[in-house]
């Protein structure tokens, strides 16, 4: 096995999460910690369409956005009135109440001990044999997820978003649909990381609960803070670093028990250095203000 | 009837979470996530203690300082210093969420991610009027409500009680009085934390503890506040109690894999019906974004 | 009393015609509002013709800014109705929120301006603009090309709008570079954009200097006279006002006075 490929693939991926993040936080101003769980819904959407039903890659995909975008429905519909802190609380509880769902559901999702043998990503019937296909394929879903991206940051609804996010109060005097637009960007954003959940099944092809905690939740929320919210570059640079350090990490060669309690530690200390000395990240265009 | 006991010693416990919570978002406007890492924390102190022969009064005392001195750090090293900074609220929470991680991934660096018991076997029972309350619910719930009746009374009756008041009620405005709000943000972080120590030690005896516990107490605590309403500490005790006696009902009725959900339910269903909580004030029109 | 009244209802200025409408822009009955044990509106009643311009007045803390907030929609009265008619659509205002009262005419001046920092100037006004098929997202990815078009004839409209508010040359510069009478100018021009029937202004000469009031007041008057735009007014500096607005109200004690002349 590759292991530069395997890297890569993981960093396409994460390019997903945290572009997809990035149109909450940084271009809708909708700051959230659900976003594991998602991605988990994704990754259980499209493993139990695939194992249960039978269902082939590209389809399963589909059911992974479409199961992420409706359930995006619990935090966007309680919190569309609000902005800002309890905003986030309503997403926390989310974020809470979907991993219990995916740890307790045992009769759906096989609760702790997970589902494996997900099927290998493939297009119609050919299945994907090499790593090098995966990343080749898994690309080409990362660059129409850009483009679709880059499409709506520049349309009518981009810039209400980005209306929302400078003065929602503003906003709203001007007309602008408020509550819906923080709905359809969640439904967005949510459809997208659900995909990226998905891909993510085929390819390491086991998923369990542990993945899709808060602590990932938050790790996504510090690719997006690291590398930097409102532009198109910072996900990128967030998404590598991410990669990247754990692989220092490996470096020291930690026992895998410690390893894990290391990453998070490594990334809560980012981001109350960030928060202390470049709120608005190391590549980013857009300060929180 | 035996249900309803046992959701009412929760409810207690929840009550004092919430308050814990409150306390700080009604004065500070603060999102103090990190209070869960606190929670966690607290009776590994005591356990240390215990270990090292010291003793349970002199643990628990040491495990309530300790919390209040993580209390203290949190304002000193996140919040006071954003606040000087004029940071929006998005800082503050991602501070929280950072040193939430960091204090988390300590303990589990330190003790391990298994759950621990600070009690061994059996609990005593005791039984009156056909209800059976174990030792620990009975000093959990004990506990909560002197902790609680004395600090309703002490923020009655006493000056620097008024003064914790009008920052709940208008915290704005008590700032511009300068340094007393730095002593009393102080105060504030520790007595919280304080707080958030009893119901966790009161929890420890009962059922165990281990480092991810104090998510889920966070989250008590949120949804208290939440359904009790901005500004309002009375509001969120009864929120609490009403959350764990609504609880232990779901538990009997259906299942405990749905209490999150259910606790979700009911935040969503309260947000939808009346946003300002139980006993919130009408927001202001720029609160209101 | 009353020939007192009628002796300044006969100093009063004539309406220019204006032969849009005929309903009164706004019919304010009966609103009651209280905060903190304080009546802030009593049973106020008012009558805002098509096309009038008018001063309100009253005492800081009178409830002036409060009434402006019940009109926009941001704040809905214990008691009360508000109707208002505009471009031809009939709306009732306790009941509907700020973004629809904003969509069918009603614009609003905030104190504090409220440009979109991160936005240019044009950037700002076209994201006023009314009746955006790609403000929805999936529409905006469906049918592209109808977007594009639609957005080609919103840069002509904010083009023109910042035109008649004098800002066109400034269309690429972003918010923070311009003065505060620049920010109110364009502030204006997103309303127009909006398609406000009726613009709410609080204190629109407030931290402006002496030039660039005049311009604004003469930017008002033409708004109001010659495209027929109704305006309210809240400005401290009522005597300024005198040219545009031909009618003032006085808010005092919760109690609205809607007769009066020109100060």
């Amino acid at each position: 096995m590759n292991y530069l490929l395997h890297l890569l693939i993981y960093f396409e991926i994460y390019i997903i999460v945290a572009m997809s993040l990035n149109l909450l936080i940084g271009y809708s101003g909708l700051l959230q910690v659900a976003h594991a769980a998602y991605f988990g819904v994704g990754a259980y959407a499209a493993a139990l369409l695939a194992l249960k039903l039978g269902a082939s890659f590209l389809p399963a995909l589909f059911g992974a956005a479409l199961a992420a975008a409706i359930l995006s429905l619990l935090v966007s519909l309680p919190a569309w009135r609000f902005r800002g802190d309890y905003f986030v609380m309503i997403s926390l509880a989310v974020q809470v109440t979907l991993y219990a769902l995916m740890y307790n559901w045992v009769d759906l999702t096989n609760g702790p001990y997970g589902l494996s043998g997900i099927p290998r990503p493939a297009i119609f019937d050919s299945t994907m044999a090499t790593q090098g296909g995966v990343f080749a394929f898994y690309g080409v879903i990362v660059i129409f997820i850009a483009v679709t991206l880059g499409l709506l940051k520049h349309s009518p609804f981009g810039r209400a978003l980005q209306a929302m996010r400078d003065d929602e109060l503003a906003a709203r005097s001007l007309g602008l649909p408020v509550r819906m637009l923080k709905v359809q960007s969640f439904l967005i954003a949510s459809a997208m990381v659900g995909v990226a959940g998905g891909m993510y099944g085929a390819y390491v092809s086991y998923i369990d609960p542990t993945s899709f905690t808060l602590d990932e939740s938050i790790l996504m929320l510090s690719m997006v803070i690291v590398g930097g919210t409102g532009n198109i570059r910072g996900p990128i640079v967030g998404a590598a670093v991410l990669i990247a350090i754990p692989e220092l990490l490996r470096l020291l060669a930690l026992p895998d028990a410690i390893a894990a309690n290391v990453r998070l530690l490594a990334y809560g200390l980012l981001l109350i250095l960030m928060m202390h000395w470049r709120p608005q990240g190391l590549a980013g265009k857009y300060r929180f203000e | 009837m035996q249900i309803i006991a046992n959701g009412l010693i929760q409810g207690l416990l929840f009550a004092l979470m919430g308050m814990a919570f409150s306390l700080v978002y009604s004065t500070t406007r603060t999102f103090h996530i990190a209070l869960g890492a606190i929670y966690a924390l607290a009776p590994y102190i005591l356990l240390a203690c215990i270990q090292a022969g010291v003793g349970w009064v002199i643990g628990v005392v040491a495990a309530l300082c300790i919390s209040a001195l993580v209390g203290l750090i949190c304002e000193e090293v996140l919040h006071w210093p954003f606040v000087r900074k004029g940071a929006p609220p998005e800082v503050h929470i991602i501070g929280s969420l950072g040193m939430f991680l960091v204090l988390i991934q300590i303990i589990a660096l330190i003790w391990g991610n298994d759950t621990q018991v600070l009690r061994a076997g059996v609990d005593e029972v005791y039984t009156a009027a056909g209800i059976r309350l174990t030792r620990a619910q009975l000093v959990g719930g004990g506990g909560a409500i002197i902790v609680m009746a004395g600090f309703f009374l002490w923020l009655r009756r006493s000056d620097l009680g008024l003064q914790f008041r009008a920052m709940a009620d208008n915290p704005v405005l008590l700032s511009l009085l300068g340094r007393n709000v730095r002593n009393l943000r102080r105060m504030v972080f520790m007595v919280s934390a304080g707080m958030a120590g009893v119901v966790a030690l009161a929890t420890a005896y009962d059922v165990g503890f281990d480092p991810h516990g104090g998510l889920q107490a966070v989250l008590v605590g949120i949804v208290a506040t939440i359904m009790g309403g901005r500004g309002s500490l009375f509001g969120a005790a009864l929120a609490g109690l009403l959350l764990g006696i609504l609880r232990s009902q779901v538990i009997w009725h259906f299942s405990a894999r749905w209490e999150e959900a259910a606790t979700f339910l009911i935040l969503a269903l309260i947000l939808f019906f009346r946003p300002q909580g139980l006993f919130g004030r009408a927001l202001r029109l720029e609160e209101k974004v | 009393m009353d020939t007192a009244i009628q002796a300044m209802n006969e100093t009063i200025q004539p309406v220019p015609h204006i032969e849009k409408q005929v309903e009164p822009v706004v019919q304010a009955e009966g609103i009651h509002l209280a905060f903190g044990g304080q009546r802030v509106l009593d049973d106020v009643f008012f009558e805002l013709p098509a096309g009038g311009a008018v001063l309100l007045r009253g005492d800081n803390g009178s409830g002036k800014t409060t009434l402006l907030n019940v009109l926009s929609g941001f704040i809905h009265p214990e008691r009360g109705k508000v109707r208002m008619c505009l471009n031809g659509r009939s709306l009732n205002a306790p009941h509907t929120s700020p973004e629809r009262l904003a969509r069918a005419g009603l614009g609003r001046l905030w104190q504090d301006i409220r440009l979109f920092p991160t936005m240019t100037v044009m950037e700002n006004v076209l994201a006023a603009t009314a009746g955006m098929a790609g403000i929805n997202p999936f529409f905006a990815l469906a049918a592209w090309p109808l977007v594009r078009r639609q957005e080609k004839a919103a840069q002509d409209r904010a083009l023109a709008n910042l035109e008649l508010v004098g800002m066109a040359n400034r269309a690429n510069s972003s918010g923070d570079k311009l003065s505060v009478g620049q920010m109110k100018r364009v502030a204006i021009a997103r309303l127009l954009q909006a398609g406000a029937e009726l613009l709410l202004l609080d204190e629109p000469l407030a931290g402006l200097d002496e030039g660039s009031a005049q311009g604004l007041i003469k930017l008002l008057n033409e708004l109001n006279e010659q495209q027929g735009k109704a305006l309210l007014v809240v400005e401290h500096q009522h005597e300024r006002m005198a040219p545009v607005c031909n009618r003032t109200w006085y808010l005092a004690n919760g109690k609205l006075i809607t007769e009066g002349m020109p100060a």
